[in-house]
């Protein structure tokens, strides 16, 4: 066997300890609590958004105290932080974790927006560490996109989730919702900047799935159509191991 | 603070959910952080200092962009610095392969474990700043674009880099061959 070929199955990786995920989450939720109540607002939203009412109410109480009580109290916050973690983590494990694609309104708007509509703030670069109270309002308010960019952007945005979202579902075992990702992105985007790179999800989702034979037919048209793909060597070592 | 809290809405429309991505991309993370060197007991806290980073620029990505590329530039950053401290350098060669638990279906049955302890050794010999456009561009699948912009590097360094890491890792695969004398 080649070298890479073995690399290539390796994979992403399977599930990472349960316990270890949950410690880290506590002490994250803990940390970002105790951030959150020393910067003031900055993460307010977030915390509101976890819909956890005793820490967005204490880290909004606080976004108005001076800065030496809000530490005070985010040391206080830090202290009982195991239990508002475990409450955050409780309130948090219930709820289903869910891949959603999203069609990004955002985006729409931009394109028909004329240049002229576009504020001044959109050409600021975007705050660096997002320490500021004002960081939830410029997402909202620039959108962070190049007006020039964003009719270029958006079908290879839509196309990049779609494979993203693909790809999600290779590394969870489900080459059939592979498959079908990969084909919504065909009937988009069947001349699509990424088609490349969907032809070879699908090649070895097919492989996965033992369609062999439409496996095979798909991997001479994709050699046919990118003869130095980068690709074509992990999807011949694919189409071998059958 | 109620202006804040009436701004929500929009924010999120751009932002991805911070829970949403910790659950889905956890693993992730541990492995990719595992894979560039960090050692078993310091995981946790690297993998919480990675997810603090991400929370906080969580604003700042871009929508458009693939999320694993960006969340795995955390942890290259990350997994540089920790290298940084000699201390850690011990263990750098130490990896554990039962716990590398690959999902390809179609391969699987074909590569052997052996092969794939094998593959993670010799990969933990690649030098890291070419491991990391290894890992993103062989085992994960992304294009070159996506991983020299991810990573903050000219196009053409990102192919030299995977060039040479291709190189590597082969070379390490026949030296530890040889160590187990299958040749």
């Amino acid at each position: 066997m080649k070298p890479l070929e073995a690399l290539r199955a390796l994979g992403t990786g399977g599930e990472a300890p349960v316990d270890a995920k949950q410690r880290v989450q506590a002490a994250l939720l803990a940390s970002i609590a105790a951030t959150a109540a020393a910067t003031g607002a900055t993460l307010a939203a977030q915390s509101a958004a976890v819909s956890t009412a005793p820490t967005a109410a204490v880290a909004g109480s606080l976004a108005g105290l001076t800065s030496a009580k809000a530490l005070a109290i985010a040391g206080g916050i830090w202290l009982i932080g195991g239990a508002t973690g475990a409450a955050l983590y409780g309130a948090l494990h219930r709820q289903e974790v869910r891949v959603v694609y999203v069609d990004r309104p955002v985006l729409a708007d931009s394109m028909t927006a004329p240049s002229s509509a576009i504020s001044p703030a959109m050409s600021a670069p975007a705050p660096v560490s997002g320490a500021a109270a004002s960081s939830p309002a410029d997402t909202g308010a620039t959108k962070r996109t190049v007006p020039s960019a964003v009719v270029q952007g958006s079908d290879l945005a839509r196309e990049r989730a779609l494979l993203d979202l693909a790809r999600a579902a290779g590394s969870q075992g489900e080459p059939a919702r592979v498959f079908e990702l990969t084909e919504r992105h065909r009937a988009q985007f069947a001349r699509g900047k990424l088609a490349e790179e969907r032809e070879a999800l699908a090649i070895r989702a097919l492989l996965s799935l033992g369609r062999t034979s439409e496996a095979r037919t798909r991997a001479e048209a994709f050699h046919l159509a990118y003869p130095n793909s980068l690709l074509a060597p992990a999807i011949d070592s694919a189409l071998s191991a059958q | 603070m109620p202006t804040t809290l009436k701004r929500e809405p929009a924010a999120t429309k751009v932002a991805p959910d911070f829970r949403e991505l910790f659950e889905t991309q956890f693993s992730y993370v541990w492995h990719a952080l595992k894979r560039l060197g960090v050692a078993e007991r310091d995981l946790e806290d690297l993998a919480q200092q990675v997810f603090l980073q991400v929370h906080g620029q969580l604003p700042n990505f871009d929508a458009k962009r693939p999320m694993r590329p960006w969340l795995f530039s955390f942890a290259y950053h990350a997994a540089s610095n920790y290298r940084a401290l000699s201390r850690h350098r011990v263990e750098l060669s130490i990896v554990a392969p039962e716990q590398a638990c690959p999902k390809a279906a179609a391969d699987e049955q074909l590569i052997t474990r052996q092969e794939l302890e094998l593959a993670e050794l010799a990969l933990s010999r690649v030098s890291l700043d070419r491991r990391a456009v290894l890992l993103l561009h062989e085992v994960e699948g992304h294009s070159m674009p996506e991983i020299a912009e991810s990573l903050n590097i000219q196009l053409n360094t990102t192919y030299s880099r995977l060039r040479l890491a291709r190189q590597e890792y082969e070379q390490a695969v026949k030296r530890l061959r040889v160590q187990r004398g299958e040749e």
